[in-house]
């Protein structure tokens, strides 16, 4: 057995051979160039370059195996790859990383449905391509090419795991977002200098907040300064923070801020009545009654 | 008008005024403006209650009457005046902050008696204060026989600040159906010749020594006075703002909005919505010390919900204080945080998202909301559920077909929520109340078994009683029965204070309301 060392070197080599003789090479090729080499390491490192789909192994019309590179967009150049699947590889690699939907390739190929699941199937087997299920149509199934990573859209991001809203992840963000701008809020409240440094004080840039978030290390995923700004404006839409934009540069940058709200919880809400999942049904008669009802007791008899 | 309100003024009625009062109360409530005959067969009431229960209700100024057929009069039912009167103790509690004890007995009096002329509400005033002076027996007898000036004092001080008003007479009392007028001038004005003080002394000292019988009659006899509650409320609905800013900025910031209203009320309606213009300078004349004034006028303009707005430079900065707007901010705050409470955090973002975005598609919800689509769409339909949203349906051609599709529309439609709301703190109030007088009745005996041992012991202890005697009457009532009474106060209190609580939310609502209707 060679050594790793010894078989990756001979694996770069064998590649670039291969790269040299455009019309493949064979066993006699690599034997002459690397005599030292037995047959068995030789079979070895191209089992290994076959299996990674790295080169493709083709037969003469004397018996002579003959090892080519494998080149992903020169499919129709490949022995063996019938018209139906060029056609199908062209229609999925034109969508790029869009991906594209088995029902749009047979309208755009004029092919029968099962012909192109067919021809599919084996391209997938031959780890041409892939298939995908977006996060917006989940049961569809769309197809790109293997070595491309799908558009955002169909992901959703860094907020999507396995095509499926991670909202944990989403809700420990917000909170810890939240958490920084008020600490901020807090530590503003001790600058001296009058009311308008204190509030500036308390801004934070979007920039800001991602490296905090980024040195939390709570996410493996990297986070761009759009998706912290999405989890910002949602703590805006929960009434605790305060957007503004300041202009750095030619560009504004988006400020955010701890705020408190305006009123207390509202009485309503600290009676039973507030929160009474039966409230449209209480009356004076009938089993809903103020006289009968329990969580109104609960709530009287709270401390005794 | 609604059957949560028309219990709720039932409950309120039959507590301060009983039974009979509240089946008047309550019949004209339900059929509006009607004349005497027809109450009474509504009520199957005798003729003679009936009008003496409405003797009471026009007495606390909670019925008005008009002629309704040639000489006959008919009579309406104020219902929002009977919601005011669970506001009373907030009425009083804000004279004594503003003017003291004296003030305090004043209002507490003409609050209790409805119309009362000047001179028996400084007799009953005086007499009141002193038997809260003799309890505690510390001040000074000197200042005690002057007292009805000092209590004078504070009459007309409060009557020049508006909070108490001349009520309006009749003008000519032959005609069967009077109609009440008062000329402007008279409103806030007590003319001192209408006060005989030595008359008053002499009652006031007659009264203590136990002579219930009026010995003179005063020369203000016909002239009767009431509680403003307008004013009152004016100075609700300032402190409702100021504590605002003092939440989100700081007790500095309001002080200086405290500022800027007294400077808009010496010029501008104080119930108009927007008030007139007030400039930076005449508001550092009220605000002499403090330091960083143009910074906090800077910061309430951004930090006041649309309460302060700038409006021109001239005079170091002009500013317009929009009470509308605050108080449109301010329920906005309220009902989202009704809904955080009631629908959980994910909720309240939900709403207030399709509160700042008008009109919400429920894709749209979903990704900017940051929720999860199944859980986005549940929280959405429960608020629909609940009233609290409303779907608009948006078809672009009128014949259904499934190449276009409808799109439906999320949005709030504020008015019918604040109205909601208001239903809903009504029958709050209502399940309340009802509580309350549940738990009293339930507990009758035991109260009253309690207050008569105390007033027993207090006679024990006047009559010079020994130890053991008062220590044999304090043990009727066992410990047991002593913790439960506690308990039983203490439940009454708390849902008093959750009364007087709802009462606050309902303020606000009702201004934004107000300020709604102004606009339209």
């Amino acid at each position: 057995m060679a050594a790793p060392d010894l078989a990756a070197e001979v694996e770069q080599r064998v590649l670039q051979l291969c790269g040299e003789f455009k019309q493949g090479i064979t066993y006699q090729i690599i034997q002459n160039d690397m005599p030292t080499l037995k047959l068995q390491h030789i079979v070895e490192i191209i089992n290994k370059l076959l299996a990674t789909s790295r080169i493709d192994m083709l037969k003469k019309d004397d018996d002579v195996l003959v090892f080519k590179l494998r080149d992903p967009g020169s499919l129709h150049r490949v022995k063996g790859a019938e018209p139906e699947e060029q056609v199908v590889y062209k229609i999925i690699e034109e969508s790029g990383t869009q991906g594209i939907w088995a029902r749009e390739i047979r309208a755009k190929s004029n092919l029968h449905l099962n012909t192109v699941d067919k021809v599919l199937r084996k391209l997938e087997s031959k780890k041409l391509i892939k298939s995908f299920n977006s996060v917006s149509a989940p049961k569809k199934k769309t197809y790109l090419l293997y070595n491309l990573e799908p558009d955002r859209s169909l992901t959703g991001g860094a907020w999507y795991s396995d095509q499926h809203f991670d909202s944990e992840f989403v809700d420990i963000l917000n909170q810890q977002c939240w958490r920084f701008l008020e600490q901020r809020a807090v530590r503003a409240r001790q600058v001296a200098g009058g009311p308008i440094a204190v509030r500036n004080a308390s801004y934070v840039a979007s920039k800001e907040v991602l490296k905090h978030i980024s040195d939390l290390g709570i996410t493996k995923v990297q986070l761009s300064i759009e998706d912290i700004e999405t989890i910002l404006e949602t703590l805006v839409f929960d009434g605790k923070v305060e957007r503004s934009v300041a202009s750095e540069g030619a560009e504004g940058v988006k400020l955010y801020r701890a705020v408190t709200g305006l009123l207390p919880t509202p009485t309503l809400m600290c009676i039973p009545c507030g929160v009474c999942p039966l409230i449209k049904e209480c009356d004076d008669v009938g089993n809903v009654t103020p006289i009968k009802c329990r969580y109104m007791k609960e709530w009287l008899d709270l401390e005794w | 008008m609604s059957c949560n309100l028309q219990k709720c003024c039932y409950k309120i009625l039959n507590e301060y005024f009983g039974d009979i009062v509240a089946r008047v109360g309550d019949a004209l409530f339900q059929k509006g403006l009607n004349p005497l005959k027809v109450i009474c067969a509504h009520t199957k009431l005798p003729y003679s209650k009936v009008s003496e229960a409405l003797a009471v209700l026009v007495q606390h100024n909670l019925v008005t009457w008009e002629e309704w057929r040639p000489q006959i009069p008919g009579y309406t039912l104020l219902h929002d005046r009977i919601l005011l009167i669970l506001r009373f103790p907030r009425y009083v509690y804000l004279v004594r902050e503003q003017y003291g004890e004296e003030g305090e007995m004043v209002v507490d009096v003409l609050l209790k008696e409805g119309q009362a002329t000047a001179s028996s509400i400084i007799i009953t005033s005086c007499i009141k204060l002193y038997e809260a002076a003799t309890d505690e027996s510390a001040v000074a007898k000197g200042s005690l026989e002057q007292k009805h000036i000092v209590v004078r004092n504070h009459l007309l001080k409060l009557i020049e600040n508006e909070f108490i008003q001349r009520c309006p007479s009749p003008q000519d009392s032959s005609v069967p159906v009077p109609v009440l007028s008062i000329k402007e001038d008279q409103l806030y004005s007590l003319p001192s010749e209408l006060l005989d003080l030595k008359a008053l002394q002499q009652e006031i000292q007659l009264r203590r020594a136990g002579n219930t019988k009026p010995a003179v009659t005063h020369p203000d006899a016909q002239i009767y006075w009431r509680v403003n509650y307008d004013r009152f409320h004016i100075e609700f609905r300032d402190s409702e703002i100021r504590n605002c800013v003092v939440r989100r900025v700081d007790p500095l910031a309001g002080e200086c909005l405290g500022a800027m209203l007294k400077v808009s009320y010496t010029r501008s309606d104080p119930w108009a919505s927007s008030m007139n213009v007030v400039t930076a300078s005449e508001i550092r004349d009220q605000l002499k010390d403090l330091k960083y004034l143009d910074q906090y006028l800077k910061i309430l303009e951004d930090d006041s919900g649309g309460c302060v707005q700038k409006v021109g430079d001239a005079g170091g900065g002009q500013y317009r204080l929009n009470m509308a707007n605050a108080y449109e901010t301010m329920t906005h705050t309220l009902i989202d945080n009704i809904v955080q409470e009631r629908f959980g955090s994910k909720a309240a973002r939900i709403f207030r998202l399709i509160r700042k975005h008008r009109m919400m598609e429920q894709d749209q919800i979903g990704e900017l909301s940051m929720i999860g689509k199944k859980e986005a769409n549940l929280l959405s339909y429960r608020l629909l559920h609940d009233n609290f949203l409303r779907i608009h349906e948006q078809r672009k051609t009128l014949a259904p077909s499934p190449a276009n599709k409808i799109i439906y529309l999320f949005h709030v439609d504020m008015n019918s929520v604040v109205r909601m709301i208001l239903e809903w703190c009504y029958k709050g109030l209502y399940n309340l109340m009802v509580q309350r007088e549940m738990r009293a009745n339930y507990n009758r005996r035991l109260l009253e078994k309690r207050t008569r041992v105390d007033t027993i012991v207090e006679n024990l202890k006047q009559s010079g009683g020994s130890e053991e005697q008062i220590q044999e009457v304090e043990e009727m009532v066992t410990p047991s029965e002593r913790s439960l009474v506690e308990q039983v106060l203490s439940t009454q209190d708390k849902l008093f204070d959750a009364e007087t609580g709802l009462d606050d939310t309902v303020f606000i609502l009702q201004m934004y309301l107000y300020y709604q209707m102004q606009k339209e």
